[in-house]
C-alpha cells in the first residue's frame, strides 16, 4: 500500500515535469533543426537533420539592428551592476533597520514588500519622463537607475529579516574586542548571512537578465539594446525569424540556467530563512 | 536624536523610492487633469476631469476593469492551490525528490519574452506542436491565441505556468520548516493524512501562503509582457486588461493625460487591494504580537 502510493507520487511529479519543462526542450531542439524541419506540419521531438546554421548566424551575420553578442554584453553590464549596487544599498539599508530600530521603522520595512510589487506599466510613463527630464533615456545607466530603484526596496525587506536572526551579541563581543561597529559586521554578521546575500544577488540578477517592459520604452538605439529587445528584435507583426531567434534564445537561457544550478540550494534555503522569518 | 540613528542608513533606499514612486505618481497625478500627449511637454494646458469623463466613457477601459479582475483572480485561484499541491508532492528528503526540487525553477528562470515565444509557438494553429498532437488524435485544430473567448485563459495558464515553480520552491520551504516530530505525534493519535493535513500543515504555513497570495496577486494584476507579446490584448480586446490598455494609450496612441487617468485609477486599485490584502490577511499571530507589542 505505501509502495503503490508512492509510485503515484512519483508518476505525478514525472507529469508536473513533462508540463513544466518540455517548452524548455522544445526551444533547445528545435534550434538545431534546419529552417524546413522548423516550419513543418508534422514536427519531431529530435532534429531529424542536425545543423549549426543558425547559431553560424547570430554569431557572424551581424548588423547593426540584429547584433546578438552586443545585446548580451549589454545585457551582462545592465544586470551584474544592478544586482551588485542593489545589494550594497540594500545590505546597508537592512543593517540599519535591524540594528539601530526607529520609530516607524517595522512598519518601513514591511511597506518595502508593496513598495517593491507597485510599480508596473501604471508607472512607467512617469518614469519615462522622469528619466527625459534627467537626459538618462536611451541609456544604460538610466535603465541600471531603474532597476536598482525598483529591486533595492526587495532586498531590503528580505535581507532585514536575515540580519535580525543573527544575534546581536556575536557582534557586541567583537566589539568588546576592540573592534569598530563596522568591522564587528562586516567580520561577523556579513559571512553568516551570505546565503541570503548570494539568494538576493540571483534573484535581482535573474528578473533583470530577462526584463522586458521598462526595457523596450527606455532603451532606442540598436546598439544599447538588452538580450529581451534583443530576441524581440526577430519577431516583427509579419514575420518570425524562427531559426535565428531559437538559437538565441536558447544561448541566453542555458547560461543563467548553468549559473544558477549550482546555488539552488542556497536559493532555497536563503528564500525560506528570508521570507518566512518577521 | 540617537534613536532616530537608522534612518542615516536608509537615506538611499527612501531616495530610490521618491524616485520610483512618488514623483511617478505625483507627475502622473498632475498629467491626468492636464492635456498632454507624451508626458513630458511644458506647461501643458490645465483641463480639468477631461481625461477622467473621456475614459469613463471609453468601453474599452470600463471592460478593461473587469477583465483585470478576472485575470487576477483566476491566475490567483491557479497560483495559490497548484504550487501548494506540488509542494506537497515534493516534500520528502530522499535523492530524486531533491533533483526534481533543483531542475523544477527552469520555468521561472526564463525571460517572459522566451515564455512567450515558445508558448507562441507551440500554440500554434498550423505548425504548433500542441495542435500537431490534438491532430494526431484526429481532432480538429483549436486556434488558442486567436479565440476571442479561450485566448484570455490560455494565457492565464500560460502566466502561471511561468510563476508556479517560484511559488512550489517558497510553499516547500515552508513545509520543511514543519518538524517531523509533530506528524508523527498527530499519528500516534490516530490522526489520518487528511486530518494532519488540515490541523498541522495548513496552521504552520499560513504566511508562506500569504507571500505567496500577496506576489501572485500584484504580479499577476501587472501582467503586461506577456499579453503584450503573443495577442497585444487582441483578439477584439478580448485580453486587453488595464496594464495593457494604458500601455496603448501611452506608448501607441500617445494620449498620455488620458493614460495617466486610467494609471492612476489602476494605481489606486492596487494600492487600496494591497492594504485590505495586509490588513485581513496577515496571519494571526502575527497580528496578535503587533497589538501586544503596541500596549
Amino acid at each position: 500500500m505505501q509502495k503503490v502510493s508512492e509510485y503515484i507520487r512519483i508518476a505525478l511529479i514525472i507529469v508536473i515535469l513533462l508540463i513544466l519543462l518540455f517548452p524548455f526542450f522544445w526551444i533547445i531542439s528545435s534550434s538545431f533543426k534546419s529552417f524546413r524541419e522548423i516550419m513543418t506540419m508534422e514536427p519531431s521531438l529530435l532534429p531529424r537533420e542536425f545543423t549549426l546554421k543558425h547559431y553560424e548566424f547570430i554569431f557572424f551575420t551581424r548588423y547593426p539592428s540584429k547584433d546578438f553578442p552586443q545585446n548580451v554584453v549589454n545585457s551582462l553590464i545592465v544586470g551584474i551592476s544592478t544586482s551588485l549596487i542593489a545589494n550594497f544599498l540594500a545590505v546597508v539599508g537592512a543593517y540599519g533597520l535591524s540594528r539601530y530600530p526607529f520609530p516607524g521603522s517595522e512598519t518601513f520595512s514591511r511597506m518595502m514588500l508593496i513598495v517593491y510589487v507597485l510599480p508596473g506599466i501604471p508607472l512607467l510613463l512617469p518614469i519615462y519622463s522622469l528619466l527625459a527630464r534627467m537626459h538618462l533615456t536611451d541609456n544604460l545607466f538610466g535603465l541600471i537607475l531603474v532597476y536598482v530603484a525598483i529591486n533595492t526596496p526587495f532586498v531590503v525587506w528580505f535581507l532585514k529579516s536575515f540580519f535580525q536572526a543573527i544575534p546581536v551579541e556575536l557582534e557586541e563581543a567583537a566589539k568588546v574586542d576592540g573592534a569598530s561597529s563596522f568591522r564587528a559586521f562586516v567580520s561577523i554578521t556579513l559571512p553568516i548571512s551570505l546565503p541570503g546575500i548570494i539568494t538576493t544577488f540571483m534573484y535581482v540578477l535573474v528578473t533583470t537578465w530577462g526584463e522586458y517592459s521598462l526595457a523596450q520604452i527606455i532603451i532606442t538605439s540598436d546598439w544599447k539594446k538588452t538580450v529581451p529587445l534583443g530576441l524581440a528584435t526577430y519577431m516583427t507583426d509579419q514575420y518570425i525569424e524562427w531559426g535565428p531567434l531559437l538559437a538565441a534564445t536558447t544561448l541566453v537561457v542555458i547560461p543563467v540556467i548553468l549559473l544558477f544550478m549550482p546555488f539552488t540550494k542556497q536559493f532555497i534555503s536563503g528564500l525560506s530563512s528570508g521570507a518566512l522569518k518577521d | 536624536m540617537k534613536k532616530y540613528r537608522g534612518i542615516i542608513f536608509i537615506i538611499p533606499v527612501i531616495i530610490l523610492i521618491l524616485f520610483i514612486i512618488l514623483f511617478p505618481i505625483i507627475t502622473m497625478l498632475s498629467n491626468s487633469f492636464r492635456n498632454v500627449r507624451f508626458g513630458f511637454e511644458k506647461n501643458p494646458a490645465f483641463v480639468g476631469l477631461k481625461n477622467y469623463s473621456e475614459l469613463f466613457n471609453d468601453p474599452v477601459f470600463i471592460s478593461s476593469i473587469g477583465k483585470s479582475f478576472l485575470w487576477t483572480f483566476e491566475n490567483l485561484l491557479i497560483q495559490l492551490s497548484i504550487p501548494l499541491f506540488i509542494a506537497l508532492l515534493l516534500n520528502k528528503d530522499k535523492k530524486f525528490y531533491r533533483f526534481v526540487r533543483s531542475i523544477i525553477l527552469i520555468p521561472w528562470i526564463l525571460p517572459m519574452v522566451v515564455v512567450s515565444i515558445v508558448w507562441r509557438w507551440l500554440l500554434e494553429p498550423n505548425i504548433g506542436y500542441v495542435n500537431y498532437l490534438i491532430k494526431s488524435f484526429n481532432l480538429p485544430g483549436v486556434n488558442f491565441l486567436g479565440s476571442t473567448s479561450l485566448t484570455f485563459h490560455i494565457l492565464v495558464l500560460i502566466n502561471s505556468w511561468h510563476f508556479i515553480p517560484f511559488g512550489t520552491i517558497l510553499m516547500l520551504a515552508a513545509l520543511s520548516t514543519i518538524p517531523n516530530d509533530l506528524y508523527d505525534a498527530a499519528k500516534v493519535d490516530g490522526a489520518n493524512s487528511f486530518q494532519r493535513l488540515v490541523h498541522i500543515t495548513f496552521p504552520l504555513i499560513g504566511k508562506i501562503v500569504w507571500f505567496v497570495g500577496l506576489l501572485a496577486f500584484m504580479w499577476s494584476f501587472n501582467t503586461f509582457d506577456l499579453i503584450w507579446l503573443t495577442t497585444q490584448g487582441g483578439p477584439a480586446n478580448s485580453t486587453m486588461t488595464m496594464p495593457t490598455y494604458i500601455y496603448k494609450l501611452a506608448f501607441k496612441s500617445y494620449e498620455a493625460g488620458k493614460a495617466s487617468a486610467a494609471a492612476l485609477v489602476s494605481t489606486l486599485i492596487l494600492i487600496t487591494v494591497a492594504v485590505i490584502y495586509f490588513v485581513i490577511f496577515t496571519p494571526k499571530e502575527q497580528r496578535r504580537l503587533k497589538i501586544a507589542k503596541s500596549q
